[in-house]
């Protein structure tokens, strides 16, 4: 079947919302400029600083944490602040959201289903281990203009139109010899700036696993679930 | 006889020209599939809403782009959407998620997911900690509602759930893009079809070329097209072999231009006037209808054939001719009415085309033939042929040769009767799919999920919440044994009017003073007059149910889930393809309400049915032509003719099991036609002459141009149409054969008799 228009609506519906972080960029700025500006480490870890604007807040919401990167492993995206949350997406697909007992004092993980982690995740892997050919799909890559000085600036727009209605561009930006990577978001209603600074790369003695847990100082657990997603997924999870 | 059947002739005549100027030209060819299925449930709404479904679907069309670079499959897609935005009867089948929004919008206070439920139970704190993780986490900028307008995030949950639940992308690591379309009405038609399909062939082939991509196409619409196709090979090949080979004998036959004159006259009279009945009828002409409808040349033929060999030069010592003609006529129309006596549509369309067109030749050959004098045929190679298949036991003792074929008729009848035959009624003769069709649509099934066409579920009910309760029952059932529901009802989009209430309710603490709103509005530091406006907005939904009749009127190009016929409301429950749809049939068992259709094992027990039906209606058309014969002839031995037709069908039948080659239907409507074609052989052997030179060329010939047409057909690639031709090859080769020996015997006993 045949199949069934209703599943399409659905699906363009998704698409629109999903897809658009799916996978990223092209064009005009090189792939050297991508390079540049992207990590060019498979294992690194640091800090971010996210800052949301939405309408009738009187303020944004700032939020902070640290992340632990790794090209063959995934993402852990850990939140410190205000709340204490975290994701972990594996480069096989599997997500998890860990969340911290307050009673407890320990970090329970939850199995996350769908398409749109599946989406977020893939797109946080591709961009920080700076795939191109995955960047090129999705998007235009321009420099901004015009480029500030001694700043390295690309624009990432969705090449396809149902994208654009949800997910107007996203701006990479790094200041020359700098660690810190701005990632603006604009949405239709909204702007996410996430920057992450103090970016470190490993060394080589130290195994991937021991690097992890070295990076998220405060909260160790959420490695288990990145290099043993097995223990974590079904019924093993709670 | 000769001036009423001008009269006839005339008035089909006026006939033909009144019907062709009533329709469009250039008309209709029908391809649909569902004429070949026979109706499958015995409640017409049941049936009818089976067939709105099937015509829905067998409109809608997947491509899926595959290829390892994304990119290319973009660049593809892209290409694709503005090619197919050209081609005309074609259309891409979306529907805006603006619509859908809007259309749950007013409602989004009655919408909730099962986690939100759950959450729902917990305290403030707990919900407020929930949207503040989203607010401030990684995915925040990722729902499809403002946190303006959806504070707790519910709505967006909701339909990012039931996108989850009914799009078709299953999650794996192979990217690929969908497209779905949407045929018009209008493409149903052969040619329509054949120029579309075509185009959006070369559309692939050229995409896929360019961007090298794989692009799958899956849809009832490409099965219909390919049985369209070959039926049209089919069509051109038995037609222009038949026309050709018919010609050839007539010409050196006859070694005359007048026989072919009237023998062309009779076949386009006889076609014309058939495509106008079955277009008056049907305002279209069914593909098989013109398969079996080039193997009537056949048939018709013959008028002409016997016309010539035993046609007198006095009016009046035609009259023996005229009846003989007559009683094949009758023979030929009972074996063809038999068609009809199926349930299934196209055959009933066959049945009619083929009983109009050999009337009209007929009437034409008996009204025009007096026109068409020619000397008497003296062929010598047509007279030595017959003579071959004559031996000498015939020349003594008949009566004792008639007591041996009979008792050896009624031997193979005994073996026949206790041997186990190979049968099928697989509806899978209708129509024998290509590999490269079937496993496009495995690959398209590995990557989205496609729901099964020919199986699913109805509810029935007199209340909204009658369809919900049978859909939870059915669900608690499946849920028991699966841990994945594979089945996608109305249930998987809208709550029930009873759910949407409580999930209202539910909520009622969020809105209310110093609810969890208000503290979450608080904490955030929002105006206090936002707050009255959410507590106001929710306020005024109370009351607000989002009935299935308005969704789906909003979102009115979907498949048809909820259909109310007779203040009876029906809903499809889908199944998707590759579930275990026997375990969802035994649950479906223990719910009254809910009727499982399972299309091909529902049409192979309707043709099994009608199987045996028309194997008896064929010990019933033996027994009435045997009527017909004692009455004519006023003897109870002239019934003796049908030994030739039974000692046909029992040695087809014999050979068939012998051979391995199934039973089908179509082998027993074929038995029909071996009747009508056997009795028109014993007709003009008893009443021109037993076996005299002539008569048997004329049968001789007859045989030949009937091999030419009906057995052309089990060359065919349409598995039904080889069923019945393979049966007829057979059948008239037999005929011919005990005819001739038949009317040797007649002839020794007369003469003994002498």
């Amino acid at each position: 079947m045949n199949t069934l228009k209703i599943k399409k609506a659905h699906h363009s519906f998704l698409i629109l919302l999903i897809y658009s972080l799916a996978a990223l960029t092209s064009a005009n700025a090189s792939d050297n400029d991508l390079t540049r500006l992207l990590p060019k480490q498979c294992v690194f870890y640091g800090n971010f600083f996210q800052t949301r604007n939405i309408e009738r807040l009187p303020s944004s919401l700032n939020s902070s944490g640290n992340f632990f990167f790794s090209c063959e492993r995934g993402i852990i995206w850990q939140t410190l602040y205000p709340i204490k949350s975290s994701l972990i997406y594996t480069t096989d697909g599997t997500s998890f959201e860990g969340t911290h007992e307050k009673n407890s004092q320990q970090t329970s993980f939850t199995s996350l289903n769908g398409t749109k982690h599946y989406y977020l995740g893939k797109f946080l892997i591709n961009l920080l281990s700076a795939n191109l050919q995955e960047l090129h799909s999705d998007f235009d890559a321009t420099h901004t203009t015009p480029p500030p000085n001694n700043t390295l600036a690309i624009l990432l727009t969705p090449k396809n139109e149902k994208i654009k209605k949800s997910l107007k561009n996203i701006t990479l930006k790094r200041q020359e010899n700098e660690s810190t990577l701005l990632i603006t978001i604009n949405n239709n209603e909204s702007q996410t700036n996430i920057k992450i600074d103090t970016i470190e790369n490993t060394t080589t003695h130290k195994s991937t696993l021991e690097t992890c847990k070295l990076s998220l100082k405060n909260n160790i657990e959420p490695c288990d679930p990145l290099f043993s997603p097995h223990n974590f997924t079904s019924n093993a999870l709670n | 006889m000769i001036n009423a059947t001008r009269i006839l002739l005339i008035t089909g005549f006026f006939f033909t020209v009144l019907a062709a100027s009533n329709v469009q030209l250039p008309f209709t060819i029908d391809t649909n599939l569902k004429d070949l299925t026979p109706a499958l449930n015995d409640d017409p709404n049941t049936q009818r809403i089976i067939d709105q479904l099937s015509s829905n679907i067998e409109k809608r069309i997947t491509l899926i782009i595959k290829s390892k670079d994304r990119n290319s499959i973009y660049e593809a897609e892209q290409e694709l959407q503005q090619v197919i935005a050209k081609i005309p009867h074609i259309k891409a089948s979306s529907l805006e998620q603006k619509n859908i929004i809007s259309a749950l919008e007013t409602f989004k206070f009655n919408l909730l997911t099962e986690s939100d439920k759950l959450l729902l139970k917990e305290d403030n704190n707990k919900i407020i900690e929930t949207v503040e993780k989203k607010l401030y986490g990684l995915e925040s900028g990722m729902s499809p509602m403002d946190f303006t307008e959806d504070p707790f995030y519910f709505y967006s949950n909701f339909l990012f759930e039931t996108a989850e639940k009914i799009t078709a992308e299953k999650n794996n690591n192979q990217p690929f893009s969908l497209i779905r379309l949407e045929i018009d009405n209008n493409a149903i038609s052969l040619e329509t079809q054949s120029k579309l399909n075509l185009k959006i062939e070369s559309t692939i082939l050229k995409i896929s070329k360019k961007h090298n991509v794989d692009i799958l196409k899956s849809g009832v619409f490409f099965f219909a097209a390919e049985a369209a196709k070959e039926a049209k090979k089919d069509i051109q090949l038995i037609s222009t072999l038949s026309s050709i080979g018919v010609l050839f004998l007539l010409i050196i036959t006859f070694r005359s231009v007048k026989p072919l004159l009237l023998t062309l006259t009779s076949i386009c009279l006889g076609v014309i006037f058939a495509t106008a009945v079955n277009l008056s009828i049907y305002g279209s002409i069914h593909i098989l209808t013109i398969v079996f409808g080039a193997s009537l040349i056949g048939i018709v033929v013959d008028y002409s054939i016997h016309y010539f060999y035993h046609q007198k030069k006095c009016a009046e010592d035609n009259k023996k001719l005229h009846n003989a003609m007559l009683l094949s006529l009758i023979t030929s129309v009972v074996g063809y009415s038999a068609l009809s006596l199926s349930s299934l549509p196209a055959l009933e369309k066959i049945a009619i085309f083929s009983c109009a067109g050999i009337i009209m030749a007929w009437l034409s050959v008996i009204a025009l033939a007096s026109l068409f004098t020619i000397k008497p045929i003296h062929n010598t190679v047509l007279d030595a042929i017959p003579r071959l298949f004559v031996c000498r036991l015939s020349k003594s003792k008949p009566n004792t040769i008639f007591f041996y074929w009979l008792l050896s008729i009624i031997a193979m009848a005994g073996y026949l009767f206790i041997s186990k035959h190979i049968i099928s009624d697989d509806p899978r003769l209708f129509f024998n799919p290509s590999n490269n069709l079937l496993m496009q649509e495995q690959q398209a099934n590995q990557l989205i999920d496609i729901f099964e066409p020919g199986q699913y579920l109805i509810a029935k009910g007199a209340t909204t919440t009658d369809i919900y309760n049978s859909i939870n029952n059915l669900n608690t059932l499946l849920e028991k044994n699966n841990s994945e529901n594979p089945t996608f009802s109305i249930a998987n989009i809208l709550p029930s009017p009873q759910e949407q209430a409580e999930n209202y309710q539910l909520q009622e603490i969020l809105y209310s003073e110093n609810g969890a709103l208000s503290q979450l509005y608080n904490r955030l530091g929002i105006a206090k007059e936002y707050i009255n406006d959410k507590q106001q907005e929710y306020k005024k939904s109370k009351d607000r149910i989002l009935y299935p009749e308005l969704f789906f009127k909003q979102i009115n190009n979907t498949i048809p889930l909820w259909i109310t016929i007779d203040n009876t409301i029906y809903s499809i429950i889908l199944i998707k393809k590759g579930a275990n749809s026997e375990s969802i049939a035994i649950a479906a068992k223990t719910i009254p309400e809910l009727t499982y259709i399972n299309t091909l094992r529902d049409t192979a027990k309707a043709l099994t049915k009608q199987r045996i039906s028309a194997s008896k209606l064929l010990l019933i058309a033996y027994f009435l032509v045997a009527i017909l014969l004692v009455t004519y002839y006023r003897k109870l031995h002239a019934a003796k003719a049908l030994i030739v037709p039974i000692t046909a069908s029992l040695t087809t039948l014999f050979i068939l099991n012998s051979t391995g080659t199934p039973i089908t239907l179509f082998t027993v409507m074929a038995l029909f036609l071996i009747l009508g074609l056997g009795m028109d052989y014993v007709i003009f052997i008893t009443e021109i002459n037993q076996a005299s030179g002539p008569t048997q060329q004329s049968i001789l010939l007859s045989t030949v141009t009937s091999l030419l047409s009906f057995g052309l057909l089990a060359f065919s690639s349409i598995p039904i149409a080889h069923s019945f031709g393979i049966t007829l090859l057979l059948g008239s080769s037999i005929n011919f054969l005990a005819a001739i020996f038949y009317g040797s015997l007649q002839n020794n006993l007369l003469r003994n008799k002498g």
